[in-house]
């Protein structure tokens, strides 16, 4: 089955391909996010990291807060990031105005230029003299960026007109505490705002690149929910979203083929012109495939209704066995979305790759 | 997060599930409760009332709601279900006479 949507999961599976974990996120920015967001972005490989990571992730998601504009139309915000090797990397991008754009190109050229020392002397120099600007930071901020991350800043402006710019920054660190990224090593700010780019053409709203390990499914469906709501009109439309989010990420974390502990799989909200779009792609357990396949075809053959016996049949016959799968998960999702349920199977070097998708229309 | 707040009262014969359910192992979950509800109606006098209080619940919840109403079949006391549904909740209220529908026991329904 050719999707185009569909094929927008290949596309981006091999393009963060090697990322262990890639966060796009293009949605509503508000405080209680960045939480849940640091838990997506954790993992056993740089724990060592942890606290560091967690705390540059915030300052920068607060950030796109604090100085986003505050104009809804046209502003182009969007945070990420990336865990590739031996580095980690916090992206940022925001509309700033001229007054912003001339505040900061002094700052972070000055930021840049200092080594850890002199990065601490002029933080406590700023803590004990000046007072906070309006917008709660003094130049403060980007100097805990720098020593924090213990890299340059990585930045550029873009001109938009109208006296406003684009501001993208990234932050470099190392994912483990004893070791430094060399600059060859590093991610250049260009190849990831190429990435973030292509999110952006594919008009994903959300992506997660990650490990589906249980715990995950809340932090996704939490985000899933505060972005679509409020076009939702109603809670059934937004309860479709919802259920699809929780039934497709849940069919990753049984399906999905395990390597080290680690469930790799992929999950998107792409916003259409009719609606959204909510996407999965993993690798499949071995020998997993066909029955999977039968099962998709079978959900699809389906009439719309059809599909509410078929859900009670299922439901019923399940219940006999001892398991957590009620095997409906698909049967429900397409029962609700009144669509079909898109999939391809792609036989990589890797295994089995299969990407679901599904379209729920606004009503 | 997640996960409902069951709580069972053995005095009033009441059996409280509320919130959100859509944790993905549910069967894990859930064996308590079911066997606290096998103690409770093979050793108890009263009948027993489960009042459902849900915003969400997943497929693989669905299973064990079966599995549990289904043990309020065979006794030959009057259980019921209490399903309570947000009012501006259609879906919440079609779910439930999903359930109805798949066991033999009584349901009330109430839009709270």
């Amino acid at each position: 089955m050719q999707s185009y949507q569909l094929n927008k999961i290949e596309k981006l599976k091999e393009h963060f391909c090697k990322d262990l974990i890639s966060l796009y996120y293009r949605g509503v920015f508000s405080d209680s996010f960045s939480d849940v967001l640091v838990s997506l972005a954790e993992h056993e490989t740089h724990k060592s990291v942890r606290k560091k990571l967690n705390f540059l992730m915030i300052e920068v998601f607060q950030n796109i807060i604090r100085h986003g504009s505050e104009e809804e139309s046209g502003s182009e915000e969007c945070f990420g990031v990336r865990s590739i090797q031996e580095g980690l990397y916090i992206y940022s991008s925001n509309n700033i105005d001229k007054e912003a754009y001339e505040d900061l190109v002094p700052k972070l050229d000055q930021v840049n230029k200092l080594d850890k020392t002199a990065l601490k002397s002029l933080y406590r120099e700023i803590l004990e003299g000046r007072q906070l600007s309006e917008k709660g930071g003094a130049g403060l901020g980007l100097i805990e960026m720098a020593r924090r991350s213990g890299n340059p800043i990585q930045y550029n402006f873009e001109e938009k007109g109208n006296q406003n710019y684009q501001f993208n920054y990234q932050l470099d660190l190392s994912a483990e505490k004893s070791i430094k990224l060399t600059k060859l090593q590093r991610l250049s700010l260009e190849e990831n705002m190429e990435s973030f780019s292509l999110c952006a053409k594919s008009k994903v709203l959300f992506l997660f690149k990650g490990d589906f390990k249980k715990d995950n499914v809340k932090s996704l469906v939490g985000i899933l929910k505060a972005n679509t709501q409020s076009a939702s009109g109603g809670s059934n439309y937004g309860f479709k979203i919802f259920h699809t989010g929780v039934e497709l990420i849940q069919n990753i974390s049984r399906h999905a083929r395990s390597t080290n502990n680690f469930t790799e799989g992929l999950f998107c909200l792409i916003k259409t012109d009719e609606g959204y779009y909510v996407c999965t792609g993993n690798y499949m357990k071995p020998g997993e495939f066909s029955d999977m396949e039968k099962h998709l075809k079978q959900v699809n053959q389906y009439s719309v209704g059809e599909l509410k016996n078929v859900y009670l049949n299922t439901l019923k016959q399940s219940v006999l066995e001892d398991s957590s799968s009620a095997k409906v998960g698909l049967i429900d999702v397409r029962r609700y979305c009144e669509s079909l349920i898109e999939y391809e199977v792609n036989n990589h070097d890797l295994g089995m790759y299969l990407s679901i998708g599904i379209h729920i229309a606004v009503d | 997060m997640g996960e409902p707040i069951i709580s069972l009262s053995e005095e009033q014969g009441e059996l409280n599930i509320s919130g959100i359910s859509m944790m993905e192992n549910t069967l894990e979950y859930y064996r308590d409760i079911k066997d606290k509800v096998d103690v409770f109606i093979e050793q108890d006098e009263l009948p027993l009332t489960v009042v459902f209080e849900l915003t969400y619940f997943n497929s693989s919840t669905a299973k064990q709601f079966i599995q549990l109403l289904s043990k309020l079949e065979e006794a030959e006391k009057r259980h019921k279900v209490i399903w309570k549904y947000p009012s501006d909740h259609s879906v919440m209220h079609d779910r439930g006479r999903e359930l109805e529908v798949l066991v033999d026991v009584p349901f009330e329904y109430i839009a709270v």
